[in-house]
C-alpha cells in the first residue's frame, strides 16, 4: 500500500468531518485551545492552524457567536454555535447519519467480515472497475 | 514570553490589516494557554528553547498568517499552475519585478522622449518576459511541491532545533528566501537586456550616458548577486536570521555608497556627438534629462538612508 496515497485520502477524508466535529463540540461554549485540547481527548485531534482559522471562518459565515471574557486573568475568546449554526449542525448531522448508513451497506456487501482474509481483494479491485 | 512575542510581530506582518490585532491577540491567548498548560504538566516554567520548539511546530510566521487567508487564491490555466501556498510569494515577486521593470522602461522611455507606441511596444515585451519567466520558475516549484501543501520540506513545521543564539532568534521562511533568488534571478538575467534598451534608447535620440552608469551596472549586479547569495545561505540555514540583517545591512551601505558615487559625477547624460551642429539643439534635452536624474537620485538617497536607519534598528532589536 502507499502509505503517502493513504494519508492525502485521509486527510480528505477528515477534512468535512472536522466541521460538523467543531461545531457539535461547540454547542457548549469553549475558547480555541480547551476547544482543541476537548477535540484532541475524544479523539479528533485538530492541528492549530486550522481549527483557529477554521473558527473565524466559521464566525464569518454566522455560524458560531464568539465573546471576549476573562478567565484566569486572561482574556480570551469563547465561541458558541449561533442559532443558524444550531440548524446547519442538525442538516449535516442527518447527512452524516445518511452518508454513514449508506456506507455501511456499501460496505457491507462489499467487504468480507474479516478484512484480513485473502477472499477482501476480488471485491476491492471490482469496486474500482 | 519575548520569543513568542517576536513571533506574533512576524505573524502580525502577513495578516490584513483589517483583522491582524483580532487574529494577534487571539493567536496570543491561545499559544499563552498551551504554554501555560504545558508548564502546568512539567511543573516548571518552559525553557527559551521549549518554547522554541513549539513555535516552530507551528509553522513559519508566513504560513500561519496565510492561514487565515479567506479566499484562497490560485494561478491556474487548465491545471492549477500556483497553488494557494505558493500563491501569495508569487504576487510578491511578480510585483517586485514587474513594477521595477515598468519604472525603468517607462523612466528611460519618457526621458527620451520615445514616441508613444514604441515605449508602449518596449514595455510589453519586457513585461511579458518578466510574467512568462516568474510564472514559470513559480508552476516549476509548484510541481516539485507535488502540489501537495505541507508536504513539501519548504512548508513543512521545522522540527525541534538547538536552542536560540545570540541574535538567531527567529528562522527565516524558505518560501521567503526562495521568492529572493527567483526575483533577484530574473533581475540579474535582465539587466544586460535593459543596457542594450537603454543604450539604443540613447543613441535613438542622439544622446550618450556617462561613464557612471558603468559603476552603476557593475554595483547593481553585484548587489544582486549578493543578495542571492544571501537567500541561498538562509534557504539552507534558515535559521541564520542574524547573517539575513547583517548582510541586508551591508547592502544598504553599498547601495547609498552607489548612489552617492553617482550623484557626486554631476551630470549624467551628454550628447552623443557634442561636436555636432544638433548637440546645441539637445542642450534643453540634456540638461532637462540631468535635471530630472539629479532629483531622482536626491530622492534615492534620502530613501536609503530611511533604509540603512530601519535595517539597523532590526539588526540592533535581534542581538
Amino acid at each position: 500500500m502507499n502509505p503517502e496515497l493513504f494519508e492525502n485520502l485521509r486527510l480528505e477524508l477528515r477534512r468535512g468531518v472536522l466541521t460538523v466535529a467543531v461545531l457539535t463540540q461547540l454547542r457548549h461554549e469553549h475558547y480555541g485551545y480547551a476547544l482543541r485540547k476537548a477535540l484532541a481527548e475524544r479523539g479528533m485531534a485538530i492541528d492549530e492552524n486550522t481549527l483557529y482559522p477554521l473558527l473565524r471562518r466559521l464566525e464569518s459565515q454566522g455560524l458560531l457567536v464568539s465573546q471576549w471574557r476573562e478567565e484566569d486573568k486572561r482574556n480570551k475568546r469563547f465561541y458558541r454555535l449561533s442559532i443558524d449554526g444550531g440548524q446547519m449542525l442538525g442538516q449535516l448531522l442527518d447527512e452524516w447519519r445518511d452518508i454513514n448508513d449508506s456506507l455501511n451497506r456499501i460496505t457491507g456487501r462489499a467487504l468480507p467480515p474479516n478484512r484480513d482474509t485473502q477472499e477482501g481483494e476480488p471485491c476491492n479491485s471490482s469496486t474500482r472497475t | 514570553m519575548q520569543l513568542l512575542d517576536t513571533y506574533l510581530k512576524a505573524v502580525a506582518r502577513f495578516l490584513p490589516a483589517a483583522e491582524r490585532d483580532d487574529i494577534v491577540r487571539e493567536l496570543s491567548e491561545n499559544l499563552r494557554s498551551q504554554i501555560d498548560d504545558r508548564e502546568a504538566q512539567i511543573n516548571r516554567p518552559l525553557t527559551d528553547t521549549e518554547v522554541k520548539a513549539l513555535l516552530d511546530r507551528l509553522g513559519s510566521p508566513l504560513e500561519v498568517a496565510g492561514r487565515y487567508q479567506q479566499n484562497t487564491r490560485v494561478l491556474a490555466f487548465g491545471r492549477v499552475l500556483v497553488g494557494p501556498v505558493l500563491f501569495p510569494f508569487y504576487t510578491k515577486v511578480l510585483g517586485f519585478n514587474l513594477g521595477i521593470t515598468a519604472a525603468v522602461i517607462v523612466i528611460i522611455g519618457t526621458a527620451l522622449r520615445r514616441p508613444a507606441a514604441s515605449l508602449a511596444q518596449g514595455l510589453l515585451i519586457h513585461l511579458f518576459i518578466q510574467f512568462a519567466i516568474v510564472t514559470l520558475i513559480f508552476s516549476l516549484v509548484e510541481m516539485g511541491l507535488g502540489g501537495r501543501p505541507g508536504t513539501s520540506d519548504l512548508q513543512r513545521p521545522a522540527a525541534p532545533v538547538a536552542p536560540p543564539r545570540g541574535r538567531d532568534k527567529l528562522r527565516v521562511s524558505r518560501l521567503e528566501s526562495l521568492s529572493q533568488i527567483v526575483a533577484l534571478g530574473i533581475l540579474l538575467a535582465w539587466l544586460p537586456a535593459l543596457r542594450d534598451f537603454a543604450r539604443s534608447a540613447f543613441a535613438g535620440a542622439g544622446l550618450a550616458p556617462a561613464p557612471i552608469w558603468r559603476v552603476v551596472y557593475v554595483t547593481l549586479a553585484g548587489l544582486w548577486c549578493a543578495g542571492i547569495a544571501q537567500a541561498s545561505v538562509n534557504l539552507f540555514r534558515p535559521g541564520w536570521a542574524g547573517f539575513r540583517s547583517v548582510a541586508r545591512l551591508a547592502m544598504d551601505l553599498v547601495w547609498m555608497g552607489m548612489v552617492v558615487i553617482t550623484l557626486s559625477a554631476g551630470r549624467w547624460v551628454g550628447a552623443l556627438d557634442p561636436g555636432a551642429p544638433s548637440a546645441v539643439a539637445q542642450a534643453a534635452t540634456v540638461e532637462g534629462i540631468n535635471r530630472g536624474l539629479f532629483i531622482g537620485l536626491v530622492v534615492t538617497s534620502i530613501v536609503s538612508v530611511i533604509m540603512i536607519f530601519f535595517d539597523a534598528r532590526r539588526l540592533i532589536r535581534a542581538t
